[in-house]
């Protein structure tokens, strides 16, 4: 907003400026190939030209930031565009689109199976965020200030830090893909691991089919891999946020006589809030889609998020409909972050 | 240079001569503590937990068919012939093919057009600075499933389904915010003095950028482009629905494809499995370091 659209009159960029009409026409040609070529090759007197120094400016501009802003209109607006679009017509992969209003709309509102898709991501946009990242602030307060006081230090991590946090980081490096065929593998009933360590501790009749058909245990069955998978991400996160809180702070509260628990709601979880708010944002939207782990670990028959849903009537043909799921899921992304910024606003606190 | 380094983590605990303050911390309690013991345990069991499923994987990988029923933890005897069956009967070089050309190409697609962007927000103060960084966040809010849809009928319509291209550009554009915001916050923590002297020494503006800037942004750059290649070469939902034929796909989508209606060859998945997460265990372990700097380069302090 500082850039000056109008140079000063007064400026030395004024000296020079024939109208245009009057231009030479060498140096008409100079301006129209000066937007390809090094300044170098432009006639100095060209380059006093207050019109020069704008058309730099914006030479400037577009050769920078056109190729990403190309990007993002070809493959994230104009898709998201083209899905809204296409959310009013009954295009079913061929050539014709034709227009039908509000009917996958109403489709949708009448659809059972897509309605129990949506209480299952919305049960999972709720919980998973708030597991996750109490976990992930836990662990990272345990790797920041969690260890014995030592001398000459308010506050310290416990023994081995660095290595617990490569190890809760590593789910994040792979593939979600894969991390649900892992688990499926873990969960599975007759060889997998969680059953074979009941059995073997003694627990036994703790033993389940944990994706095998029940609602409830197939939820959690997935709540815990999201939330297991993305942990690691919130302990560096928070960790690398705690460790920027200047250790006086600490050193004050521990004179004011606060405890490890007063510490880190009065001090610590304020102080890193906004991170913490960033992160539910991120964490939330993760959830909501959850698409490769449902899709690949748990079964249809026990429980389906609404992306999954939505990309089985894509694997139909049903494409208008899908892309109205689709437009319904954004909107439901969107109100959730506006949601979370709102209910958590509160005042910056500056250290 | 200083917000650079304050942001990688927690610092070094400044020494300070001993004040006052300091006597008054709590001196620390000599002999047995079995509260601490008791928090190593609980931490080493959460390390287990975490390490168990990959254990699990290789342990799989290596098992012969025939033991694949035993409800044992280690098979009696070690089989490597998995990694050669599964890469012998199954598309599994091809997917690995599509995968490092996919992941290679959009990473250098990302630098090249989030490197100058990143580096003109970092430095001007042009007019709608603030709106194109609003946009970059946006768009790292919409979920490739809900946009599905609308690329599948883009490519459709430029008949570009099951091109490599296609994946790479898609890639690219998910993976573009993500840099543009990590390299801009990290050129902007560098002081624009130090091109300024150079451009009084001589240079322009251009040589000021690559010879001076770029140098010292470095270790943001590769936080950037190992994020993005680790991100494209783990991308599933791309490949699964811009790609159908088997040997077109990705490792990521390629591996699912042992997954049967019926039956599941653990073995052999696991084996594929185990040859996609290496490269990226890898790449880990270099930049491990850069992970902590690079991720909070933009949001602390």
């Amino acid at each position: 907003m500082r850039t000056r659209t109008r140079p000063d009159p007064s400026g030395p960029a004024t000296q020079g400026t024939v109208p245009w009409r009057k231009l030479p026409p060498g140096d008409k040609l100079a301006f129209a190939v000066a937007v390809l070529l090094p300044p170098r090759f432009t006639p100095a007197r060209v380059r006093a030209d207050r019109r020069y120094r704008t058309l730099d400016k914006y030479r400037f501009i577009v050769g920078f930031l056109i190729l990403p802003l190309a990007f993002y209109a070809v493959f994230v607006i104009s898709p998201f565009f083209q899905a809204i679009y296409y959310s009013f017509t009954d295009w079913a992969g061929g050539a014709t689109a034709n227009f039908v209003g509000f009917d996958n709309y109403v489709k949708m509102w009448n659809d059972e199976k897509f309605w129990s898709s949506v209480q299952t991501s919305l049960l999972l946009l709720v919980f998973v965020p708030v597991v996750t990242l109490a976990l992930g602030i836990f662990f990272a307060y345990m790797i920041t200030a969690g260890g014995r006081h030592r001398r000459g230090e308010a506050v310290s991590g416990v023994v081995g830090s660095s290595f617990y946090k490569v190890v809760y980081f590593f789910p994040q490096v792979l593939s979600i893909a894969l991390i649900a065929v892992v688990w499926q593998q873990v969960y599975s009933s007759r060889s997998g691991l969680l059953n074979g360590l009941l059995g073997e501790v003694g627990l036994g009749s703790l033993e389940q089919r944990w994706l095998g058909g029940d609602y409830k245990l197939g939820l959690f069955a997935t709540m815990a891999v999201i939330a297991w998978s993305f942990v690691g991400f919130y302990v560096v996160l928070f960790s690398a946020a705690m460790g920027a809180i200047p250790k006086d702070i600490y050193e004050a509260a521990l004179l004011d006589g606060a405890g490890r628990g007063a510490t880190f709601f009065r001090v610590t979880l304020p102080l890193i809030w906004d991170t913490v708010r960033t992160g539910w944002i991120y964490m939330g939207i993760q959830a909501l889609d959850a698409f490769a782990v449902v899709l690949i670990m748990v079964p249809g028959h026990v429980l389906k998020v609404t992306p999954v849903y939505l990309y089985e009537r894509f694997r139909e043909g049903q494409f208008g409909y899908a892309t109205a799921i689709g437009v319904v899921l954004l909107v439901l992304s969107m109100a959730f972050t506006l949601i979370v910024m709102r209910i958590g606003r509160r005042e910056t606190i500056e250290y | 240079m200083a917000t650079a380094t304050q942001t990688a983590g927690p610092g070094p605990v400044k020494e300070g001569p001993a004040g006052p303050a300091k006597r008054t911390v709590r001196p620390p309690r000599r002999g047995f503590r079995p509260r601490s013991l008791v928090i190593a345990a609980f931490a080493w069991l959460l390390a287990a937990l975490f390490l168990a499923p990959y254990l699990e994987m290789i342990v799989t990988a290596l098992r012969p068919a025939d033991e694949l029923r035993d409800r044992t933890y280690l098979p009696d005897k070690l089989d490597w012939s998995n990694f050669i069956e599964v890469w012998r009967e199954s598309s599994l070089g091809n997917n690995l093919q599509v995968t490092l050309l996919v992941a290679g190409g959009s990473t250098l697609l990302v630098l090249l057009v989030s490197l100058p962007a990143a580096y003109y927000t970092a430095r001007m103060k042009f007019r709608g600075r603030k709106w194109f960084l609003l946009l970059v966040l946006v768009t790292q809010m919409f979920q490739p499933t809900a946009l599905l849809v609308g690329l599948y009928r883009e490519f459709y319509q430029l008949d570009m389904l099951n091109s490599v291209w296609t994946l790479i550009l898609t890639n690219a554009a998910f993976n573009l915010a993500f840099a543009v915001w990590i390299l801009t916050a990290y050129i902007g923590s560098i002081p624009q003095e130090l091109e300024e002297a150079a451009m009084v020494d001589g240079t322009s503006r251009f040589g000021a950028m690559t010879r001076v800037t770029l140098p010292l942004a470095l270790p943001g750059v590769v936080t950037a482009v190992i994020f993005t290649f680790i991100s494209a070469w783990n991308e599933f939902v791309m490949g699964l629905t811009l790609s159908t034929e088997p040997d077109k796909q990705p490792l990521t989508v390629g591996i699912n494809n042992f997954i049967g209606a019926y039956t599941v060859q653990w073995n052999y998945l696991f084996a594929a499995s185990v040859v996609a997460i290496v490269p990226v265990i890898i790449l880990f372990a270099f930049i491990e370091r850069h992970v902590v700097s690079g991720l909070t380069a933009g949001s602390v302090k």
